[in-house]
């Protein structure tokens, strides 16, 4: 699995690049490997004509936090490997916001742990996003007030 | 005892109090809430906001039933909206 740490691992100011998150998790072992990507869309609850996000997060804490999702999902559900880009700064309509990469030996690993980590980092990690509008106007997105992680273990248990 | 502190701020409230950071006075012992109620206090406008957020120390989010003794910064982490 990913056990790097630090924000400029799991956060970048640049375009994502799925076919390289997909070669970080490829392993022999693996019979799945799963991508999901996040992406703008161009409405939210109560807003439409959203044109683009913009990203900020504070970044120490972020790369803390997900570098231990990585580790405690990955302990916890048996996946070969693990990896997580999200963006920061400006993302334009359909472009993706976040990338998460997991390989398994089978499906169904693969599906449940990208799924945990996905839920984990919207839950925890520190990072907001303002919604650009088509006539100029920009506003916070509404977001949610953040769980420790023992919180959002509890919330997110599959079992 | 009271002891200034180092408050940060992100995204919406930094935006709002037009400020990344400032030294704030609170009265210690203090648990997550009372250091909330400090902030919103000072703050009035952004009540609902202060009270929707988290604090983190050293990084990490607080147990709100923590007892703090001595503090030197906070984060807050108002609502969020990564993903």
């Amino acid at each position: 699995m990913t056990d790097s740490t630090g924000a400029d691992v799991f956060l970048s100011p640049a375009p994502l690049d799925r076919d390289a998150l997909r070669a970080e998790v490829s392993d022999p072992a693996a019979g799945a490997i799963l991508l999901f990507e996040g992406t703008v869309r161009d409405h939210s609850e109560g807003v439409s004509g959203v044109v683009a996000l913009e990203y900020e997060a504070q970044a120490s804490m972020a790369g803390k936090i997900i570098a231990a999702i990585i580790g405690e999902t990955a302990r916890e559900i048996p996946v070969r490997k693990i990896a997580v880009r999200h963006r920061l700064g400006r993302v334009e309509l359909g472009d993706p916001t976040i990338i998460i990469a997991v390989s398994a030996s089978h499906r169904d690993e693969a599906y449940r742990a990208s799924r945990r980590v996905i839920d984990r980092i919207k839950h925890e990690a520190p990072i907001w996003k303002r919604e650009i509008l088509k006539d100029g106007t920009s506003g916070w997105s509404k977001g949610c007030t953040a769980h420790s992680a023992e919180e959002a273990r509890e919330s997110h248990n599959e079992n | 005892m009271t002891q200034t502190i180092r408050v940060n701020y992100y995204a919406q409230l930094r935006e709002a109090l037009k400020r990344d950071s400032e030294d704030v006075t609170v009265a210690l012992p203090a648990r997550e809430r009372d250091i909330l109620d400090r902030l919103a206090e000072l703050h009035p406008r952004q009540r609902d906001l202060f009270l929707a957020s988290r604090i983190a120390v050293n990084e990490d989010y607080v147990d709100a039933r923590d007892l703090f003794n001595d503090l030197k910064r906070v984060d807050v982490i108002s609502p969020i909206s990564g993903g």
